[in-house]
């Protein structure tokens, strides 16, 4: 789902650029110093995720991420997603640099969107909380591939052609995104559920007693 | 409790990681070198897999298009050399996927040489000066053989080089390595490191 160099006219990298600059100082803004490391973390794995192939369609089709990634981050995904596009674009020749705006866009505001979206039902408990996470896999692949038609809109063919040819390549990941979010949520969950958006302090308590219980049991 | 979750969770991270093999991927290249009067090319995404039936166009330097192709099932297209100027080759393998491959036109020159010597030169056998009349049969021998050699050793190199022509495409072709991969992890981290040194400082001051 990158855009390789060359591809777009200059408005519409700038009008990228600028939006992701916008999006970005923002994300940066409310980076608390405690969540730099998962910040980090999270832009890492998104930098790797990409060389993971789905073996399907007719054309790119990779792993993104970028839903679990916006879920628990918020507008952080805007700067953490700059810097895995940045390294990918230089060390991988993915995208490319004029092009690292317009991707940006391309795969952060999804992840923005989805935390909006999402956030609110991660806590809750069961299927409901499983349906949210797959819908957040799913749906931030989807705006993604309506993003890169609107991109391609304005150099290339009509949108809905692009945008369909795009959405349907991408159908296969954003089933794997989907299954991939109720993994890493259910399994974070579990296991550190602070990391997860609104997340109450009262909460937080409740689950450390848990823990603690947990812990003696098995002992 | 948790090693049943952890253990799941490896198990993805490592289903992932064996299920990269045969790959779609996002950056795709193309590469076309010149044999004999046409241009042949190939070209992959990433990861190896071909590009299958998409547009080549092909300019001059000075952005005149000569002419379209498409290319075939196994990635691969070639044309007749369409004019003697260098050209760039593009690929538009669509979705926002795009690659261009340039031949200069020193290339193009010398297989026209070589072509030019592949001719035989009937004229050359008059061309010979009475200086050299005294010995005329090594006078024709010596054009004769330079033009029968320069053509052996033309279609000698051309089946010698071809494999090699093709190694180079595949290494243009390759995709990330594992420096690369792990260098791309330690920059991230790197800069975890410069943000969260500047935080502190801030917060100390």
């Amino acid at each position: 789902m990158h855009i390789s160099e060359g591809f777009l006219s200059a408005p519409v990298l700038g009008v990228g650029i600028i939006l992701a600059a916008a999006g970005t100082s923002v994300g940066l803004k409310k980076l608390k110093e405690d969540k730099i490391p998962q910040a980090a973390i999270l832009s890492a794995a998104f930098f790797v995720a990409s060389l993971i192939h789905v073996p399907m369609g007719p054309s790119s089709a990779h792993l993104i991420l970028n839903g679990s990634l916006g879920l628990m981050l918020g507008w952080v995904a805007f700067p953490a997603i700059l810097i895995a596009l940045l390294l990918q674009g230089v060390l991988f020749q993915f995208g490319g640099i004029t092009t690292l705006g317009v991707n940006t866009i391309i795969m952060a505001t999804p992840a923005v969107l989805c935390y909006y979206l999402f956030a609110g039902f991660v806590h809750k408990p069961g299927a409901l909380s499983h349906a949210a996470c797959f819908a957040c896999g799913f749906l931030s692949v989807f705006f993604s591939s309506l993003l890169v038609g609107t991109a391609l809109m304005f150099t290339q063919e009509s949108f809905l052609e692009v945008a369909w040819a795009v959405v349907i390549a991408h159908v296969p990941v954003m089933f794997i995104e989907g299954l991939v979010a109720i993994f890493c949520m259910g399994f974070l969950k579990k296991v550190q559920p602070e990391l997860l958006p609104k997340w109450p302090a009262a909460q937080q308590q409740a689950a450390l007693d848990n823990r603690a219980k947990m812990v003696e049991k098995q002992v | 409790m948790y090693r049943k979750y952890f253990m799941r969770f490896s198990c993805l991270i490592l289903f992932f990681f064996l299920s990269k093999g045969n790959a779609l991927a996002h950056k795709v290249t193309v590469f076309a070198w010149v044999e004999g009067n046409t241009v042949l090319g190939e070209s992959k995404f990433s990861g190896g897999k071909k590009v299958r039936d998409s547009e080549i166009i092909v300019w001059d330097l000075n952005g005149k298009e000569l002419l379209r192709t498409r290319t075939n099932q196994k990635g691969e297209f070639s044309f007749p050399i369409p004019a003697k100027t260098a050209m760039r080759i593009e690929l538009i393998a669509g979705m926002g996927h795009k690659a261009e491959w340039t031949i200069p036109l020193e290339d193009i020159d010398e297989t026209d040489a070589a072509r030019d010597a592949q001719r035989p030169l009937p004229e050359s056998a008059g061309k010979t000066d009475p200086g050299q009349a005294v010995h005329p049969a090594a006078a024709i021998d010596s054009v004769q053989l330079e033009a029968i050699v320069e053509k052996a050793v033309t279609k000698a190199l051309d089946k010698k080089i071809t494999p090699l022509t093709r190694m180079v495409a595949d290494l243009e072709q390759k995709g990330p390595t594992m420096n690369e991969i792990v260098g791309g992890i330690g920059y991230i981290f790197g800069l975890m490191g410069v943000a969260i040194y500047f935080s502190s400082r801030k917060k100390k001051s």
